[in-house]
């Protein structure tokens, strides 16, 4: 298991918001909302197993967002991706311990 | 199947989110609380749900124009600048993130910069609309936004799209922990070898890259319905996926259907508006008169559900004049009265246009007015001076309408006919 951090910034700390899905290995599954009523979202911490995983974040933003999930144990970026401003998609996959 | 892939990224958005919604709705109508958060609803799911829908319900010949260059062929000419406190703020982007509160969604500075009698004359008339009643704007529309009907479609459609995704990942996993791939990936070295793990890890990253271009083709066919990047094994995927084909095209068929039903009943509200403006005329250097104007719109489908019709009614109270050239007179004072009819004509001009974007092509208005002049009469001029007027509008683009109005009055036995052109600024309003 890997200790991993998801973490959207919108480029003008404004009011964006996002709902992100998690799809991975072994049945794994989340979906949750981005926004200022859900502080304990972003970041959001995982432990997950090794593998392949799809991120989907659909949202919407008045500056640019980036998406970044970061391997805390190791330390290293696994994944960088950007959308926005105005209504966007990022549709994108990370591994986990390879 | 491009309406369904639209609805599809929309039904994302509320994948795990609507499981949270009570299960025992009196109604179809959800609330606020239940679904996914007000301002990703408007901004995310109403643009797309609008793309997708295949009716034409909107109407933007009447009001919902921000720009406008008036009677270009007349001696009279205008320029006219209306748009929301809203639109301004969001830089007109109708997706911006920002929820507009109802002052910022109903209130409109409204301008207009007027050349008089072959440009002798400048003045400029400020003054604002306020909406009393504004039951078209999607961004204040719980009908469109919360409706329990809709959503239940998008969810069904969301989890089209889950399952293959989930089956998707599994298949790339399965690969990823492939014993004999990855001893063949190693090509002898052992695997606890820095050379073996470098091996093993080249070809992860591989599948991992491959991964990433599946998903990418599969954005492509979700938000565009271009199926074209998605490899033959992807999209035999797919299809093993989904449930029956025949199920996809129903639930396609019976969302757009209930999209149109609900965009009806939310263009054929009443939309009421009060319009006061004060004009100066910069020539003479004095205040030229005041308009008290209030206007009402009701649309409703008469020919069928696709050509729009509305009843448009006005009312204004008017102090001066706008033809005074060599002074300021406010003597004159009348009563405008208008009763209109708004026939959306043609939704499409070309068959090769995209018919996911409902646009009206051709409008026509049909107006009786009734104005009362009951002080500052001119020479030869008689107090009741009811006229008919016809005004055709076609679309070019987006947003921009060429119109022509005729107008014949029946208290000075004259015909006008003058040129204008209306855009609106970025994205729609609306």
């Amino acid at each position: 298991m890997t200790n991993i951090t998801v973490k959207l910034s919108f480029a003008d700390a404004g009011d964006g918001q996002a709902a992100v899905s998690i799809v991975g290995p072994d049945g794994f599954k989340t979906n949750y909302i981005i926004d200022d009523d859900h502080p304990e979202n972003n970041p959001k911490h995982f432990q997950l197993p090794d593998g392949l995983y799809n991120i989907k974040v659909t949202g919407n933003s008045g500056a640019a967002a980036t998406l970044s999930v970061t391997d805390d144990d190791a330390g290293s970026v696994l994944l960088n991706d950007n959308g926005g401003p105005g209504a966007f998609t990022i549709d994108d996959a990370f591994a986990v311990g390879n | 199947m491009k309406i369904l892939f639209n609805f599809s990224i929309v039904f994302f958005v509320s994948l795990g989110l609507y499981a949270q919604a009570p299960k025992n709705i009196a109604n179809d109508q959800a609330s606020e609380k239940d679904t996914v958060p007000y301002t990703l609803i408007q901004t995310v799911f109403v643009p797309r749900v609008q793309a997708a829908k295949t009716d034409a319900n909107s109407d933007l010949l009447s009001e919902f124009y921000q720009m406008g260059l008036s009677d270009l062929t007349g001696n009279t000419k205008g320029l006219t600048f209306v748009a929301s406190i809203y639109a301004i703020k969001s830089g007109f982007k109708s997706n911006s993130a920002s929820k507009p509160n109802y002052f910022e969604n109903n209130f409109q500075p409204d301008v207009t910069v007027g050349y008089k009698n072959n440009f002798q004359n400048l003045n400029t008339s400020f003054g604002f609309k306020f909406a009393l009643i504004n039951q078209t704007d999607s961004k204040h529309s719980k009908k469109l936004n919360y409706d329990r009907v809709l959503l239940n479609y998008w969810q069904e459609l969301n989890n089209l799209d889950s399952a293959f995704r989930t089956r998707l990942n599994g298949n790339m996993n399965a690969l990823w922990n492939d014993q004999a791939k990855l001893t063949q990936a190693r090509k002898g070295y052992d695997p606890n070898s820095e050379t073996g793990k470098a091996m093993v890890k080249a070809y992860r990253n591989g599948l991992l890259q491959q991964y990433k271009n599946d998903l990418k083709a599969l954005t492509a066919l979700e938000l565009n319905g271009d199926a074209s990047q998605l490899s033959p094994e992807l999209l035999a995927l797919y299809y093993s996926t989904t449930p029956n084909s025949g199920r996809l095209q129903t639930v396609e068929k019976q969302a757009k259907a209930h999209l149109d039903s609900v965009s009806k009943v939310v263009a054929n509200g009443w939309n009421v508006n009060i319009n006061p403006m004060v004009t100066y005329d910069f020539t003479h250097g004095g205040f030229q008169g005041v308009n008290l104007g209030a206007s009402s719109i009701k649309g409703w489908s008469i020919i069928d559900t696709g050509h729009t019709s509305q009843l448009v009614a006005k009312f204004n109270y008017v102090i001066g004049t706008d033809t005074i050239v060599s002074k300021i007179n406010t003597a004159r004072k009348e009563i405008t009265d208008q009763v209109g009819f708004n026939q959306v004509l043609a939704t499409s001009l070309t068959k090769s246009a995209s018919k996911s974007v409902p646009t009206p092509c051709l409008e026509a208005s049909f107006t009786g007015s009734y104005n009362y002049v009951y002080s500052g009469l001119k020479p030869k001029e008689k107090n009741a001076q009811p006229a008919l007027n016809i005004k055709l509008g076609l679309l070019i683009g987006k947003s921009t309408w060429f119109t022509l109005p005729v107008s014949y009055n029946f208290g000075l036995k004259t015909t006008t006919a003058m040129f204008s052109v209306q855009a609106n600024i970025g994205s729609a309003p609306f």
